[in-house]
């Protein structure tokens, strides 16, 4: 198969001051979308520095600043935006905190200066830290209550003890109480040099014009060389937090995840990222109606039709996630591991490899369809050290036996289970 | 575009598609709400998406779908307005081999489910039916666990007329449905629905009026399409409780205009000033001045002329909360506002529509609105009126704005 069909030009320039601009252009679009990340995520609890010394930080303390960044000295940011025309927002991940804006408007490079300023420029007050508590513990609040989040929130804090995965990428009550101006002062200092962030652009607007004025900016904010800052992790203890959880909500439909916790992967961020990949397609020719038998499993009750699965495998956690809506956690959990079991046997099969390849070239050129995917795509695809085109040939190259291989080798020892159960049952 | 009506009832619209990698085909089929055929239509969504005649298991379906680079196919209940409608969709990328038609391949396989639904003796496979039903169970518990779906589906219930006919059915009336109950709806739907046939493609419009004819053989039918929703005269406040860390609130204010009427532009600004848009007056006062909320915005129901608003709240700001949303209300019906405000508002709703013109999904859904109303304003005129829109005109879109209904969802906590 050719994927030389689906790539798009695109140029990657490195400014004196350290920023990465990746530049996509978009002719026939009249939408152009820029966004402005470091990779400064909510796992960043603990840092370390060139010199080894620990920093460390408030569990949501990435998030509160993402909040928080959109203060500007004269007027609120999203107001001088709107005012363009542009809309603008912003996330925060476990691994990054992106903003972007998108606008149809002929003059993208007043809408792009704004966007290069305000994350450049640090003018919170510590008023309007006390006055973003509340708005913060209501949108902590509002995650809470989410049945899925909430799911995947418990089963991280039962399959890991010390991990960062275990708080919500908000934080949580008290570190939110807890944060200060100086807390965000020092975490902005420390996160946001332009040696360390990227900006993706994807417009119409001619590349030379765009660059030019991205440059002119940042010389004019030239800075000394950035900290080398690494994550740190606590080792974690072999055996899971907790190996059995109900968690009572008032639901009508309860709902059960099974997490099996790998060790953390050695190696590049490619060969994480391409062992990901062997994960998730391996487990997608069994956990998904291509299996010969998917269909008598739901007859058979052992599944119901929103059985789903996620395999994450990065430098700074790996898992593999199994979540139902059911309530029986032994029977989810002998299910999940009868089946991995089967497919360590058989080993996967070639020919469901390729329809799933198949499947993820699809992906990818619906990825790149509209100027606001194209852009996430390539945030997270830079997070994990490659281009889009780079994952899908990272895909394209991988064979059954490499999945079969790495499945066979996965330690499944560390095993969770988590219930969300109706209120009454017995927690 | 005017349609090309390919028998009464049936029309095709084809939508430019030439600087997109993706094809799309969506068929929308739309009859009036009949509370009698509701869940079974909900419940055809499942019934008619993962297998065919010719298809007979998921994982046959699913190969198809790969051999077409995972083309997306869907089957959903989209009811508007005054109307039921159910969209098959496809969407996939454009053929990147020597001898692929996969614009044709997916002709085919939308036209799998519209014509070969898998039935025996004319009905649904028991076994089949009884796992879709526990399927579409399943999707409603879960949606209605989710606190603020529960909240603004309370709300419509409340309103009543036809809004309140498309809130989720309930547990019990999918559990009472039969197969041959189903098989009878959609023998009814395939036989009278108006039908929308829409195809985004780069090909020419020759061929895709072959294709459509060659897999899409509709026959005839009454034309029917009264999809806007009449006037509600409703007054309620609904309360319930559930165990939560929040107090979830709904309100619905009727406005008097339909997306039909001359005055829907300005109404479209109306809301986008009111919660519509991030820099709206809901968004600036009420959780940024007043810190009483994280999320809150108001959508604009345009078939049934209503705006609703939804937030969740700290228990203890609840009606100092319900106060500041009307006052915002209240603030925009008496032009209350900068002509800065109206400014802001028009270039980010201009934005808004603009950036539909590089979408596929959000140029249908804007294609098919129109056709809802036997529109055919392109989204540049649009753009064109919206840009010329006073603050008067404004004030006058909602100068009947009245608040309707008001559900609560009380946050019950550790005995509270």
């Amino acid at each position: 198969m050719n994927y030389d069909h689906i790539r798009e030009p695109y140029d990657e320039v490195t400014l004196e001051n350290g920023l990465k601009v990746i530049f996509l252009p978009k002719p026939a679009y009249c939408t152009s979308a820029f966004l402005f990340m470091t990779p400064f995520g909510s796992l960043d609890v603990i840092q370390k520095n060139a010199q080894g010394e620990t920093i460390t930080y408030e569990p949501g303390t990435a998030h509160f600043l993402e909040h928080k960044l959109f203060e500007s000295d004269a007027e609120d940011v999203m107001r001088k935006f709107s005012r363009l025309g542009a809309n603008v927002n912003a996330y925060t991940s476990y691994d990054s905190t992106a903003y972007y804006f998108t606008t149809t408007s002929q003059d993208v490079l007043t809408p792009l200066t704004l966007l290069l300023d305000f994350v450049q420029h640090f003018s919170i007050t510590e008023a309007s830290v006390e006055k973003e508590k509340p708005i913060i513990l209501e949108e902590l609040a509002m995650y809470q209550q989410d049945p899925d989040a909430r799911l995947f929130l418990e089963s991280m804090r039962a399959v890991y003890s010390f991990h960062p995965l275990g708080s919500d990428i908000v934080g949580d009550e008290s570190s939110i109480r807890a944060i200060t101006l100086s807390h965000l002062e020092e975490a902005y200092r420390r996160n946001y040099h332009p040696s360390t962030m990227t900006l993706i652009a994807v417009t119409s607007a001619p590349k030379e014009e765009v660059l030019e004025c991205i440059r002119a900016n940042q010389a004019a904010k030239h800075r000394s060389s950035g900290e080398r800052l690494v994550r740190w992790f606590r080792e974690e203890p072999p055996h899971p937090a907790h190996t059995m959880v109900r968690i009572p909500m008032e639901l009508a439909q309860p709902k059960t995840s099974v997490t099996i916790r790998l060790p953390i992967p050695q190696g590049s961020l490619k060969e994480c990222l391409r062992m990901e990949w062997a994960l998730r397609l391996g487990l997608e020719t069994v956990f998904t109606p291509i299996h010969p038998l998917y269909q008598s499993w739901i007859d058979e009750g052992r599944i119901t039709a929103y059985f789903s699965y996620e395999a994450d495998c990065t430098p700074d956690y790996a898992f593999l996630y199994f979540e139902d809506a059911q309530s029986d956690a032994e029977k989810l959990k002998q299910f999940v591991m009868e089946q991995l079991d089967g497919l360590c046997e058989e080993g996967v099969k070639e020919a469901d490899l390729e329809q799933l390849k198949r499947r993820v070239i699809g992906a990818v050129v619906r990825s790149s369809e509209h100027p606001s995917d194209l852009i996430s795509t390539w945030a997270r695809a830079q997070i994990r050290g490659v281009t889009p085109y780079e994952e899908c040939d990272l895909v394209h190259e991988l064979t059954a036996e490499d999945c079969t291989i790495l499945i066979r080798s996965l330690d499944r020892s560390c095993i969770s289970c988590v219930t969300l159960v109706q209120e009454g049952e017995n927690a | 575009m005017k349609p090309y009506e390919l028998c009464s009832g049936v029309n095709l619209h084809v939508i430019d598609g030439t600087k997109f990698k993706t094809h799309a085909i969506h068929v929308n089929l739309l009859w009036s709400m009949d509370q009698s055929k509701w869940a079974a239509s909900f419940l055809l969504s499942y019934l008619l998406a993962d297998t065919t005649f010719h298809y007979p298991t998921k994982k046959q379906l699913l190969e198809q779908q790969d051999r077409l680079y995972g083309a997306s196919l869907n089957v959903l209940n989209t009811p508007r307005g005054a109307c039921d409608s159910l969209r098959f969709s496809l969407s996939e990328i454009h053929s990147l081999e020597e001898g692929e038609d996969l614009l044709e391949a997916g002709f085919e396989l939308v036209g799998e489910l519209l014509f070969y639904a898998r039935l025996e003796d004319g009905v649904f496979p028991e076994a089949m039916f009884m796992e879709c039903r526990e399927q579409a169970i399943l999707s409603v518990r879960m949606a209605m666990d989710d606190p603020a779906t529960e909240c603004a589906e309370a709300a419509i219930r409340a309103y009543g007329g036809a809004a309140g006919m498309r809130a989720l059915p309930t547990v019990e009336e999918l559990e009472s449905l039969t197969s041959s109950q189903c098989a009878e709806v959609w023998e009814f739907i395939r036989r009278n629905a108006r039908v929308d046939i829409q195809v985004l493609s780069c090909e020419s419009t020759e061929r895709i009026v072959e294709l459509t004819r060659r897999y899409f053989p509709f026959e005839a039918r009454v034309k029917q399409g009264a999809v806007i929703c009449p006037y509600q005269s409703s007054e309620l406040r609904v309360e319930t409780s559930r165990d939560l860390p929040q107090t979830h609130l709904t309100m619905l204010f009727e406005t008097g205009v339909r997306l039909n009427d001359s005055r829907y532009p300005a109404l479209v600004l109306a809301n986008g000033l009111f919660g519509g848009l991030p820099s709206s007056l809901l968004f600036r006062e009420v959780r940024e001045a007043q810190g009483l909320c994280y999320s809150i915005d108001s959508a604009l129901l345009s078939m049934d002329g209503l705006i609703r608003v939804m937030t969740a709240v700290e228990a203890e700001h609840l009606e100092e909360t319900i106060t500041s949303i009307t006052e915002q209300a209240e603030a925009i019906r008496n032009g209350s506002f900068e002509e800065e405000d109206l400014e802001m508002t028009k270039q980010m709703i201009i934005n808004v529509y603009r950036a539909s013109l590089d979408d596929p999904d959000s140029l249908l859904s804007y294609n098919y609105r129109q056709a809802l109303i036997w529109e055919v304003q392109s989204i540049e005129e649009l753009c064109k009126t919206l840009g010329t829109i006073t603050k008067q005109e404004l004030c006058d879109s909602i100068a009947s704005l009245r608040l309707t209904t008001i559900s609560i969802l009380h946050q019950n906590k550790e005995g509270e």
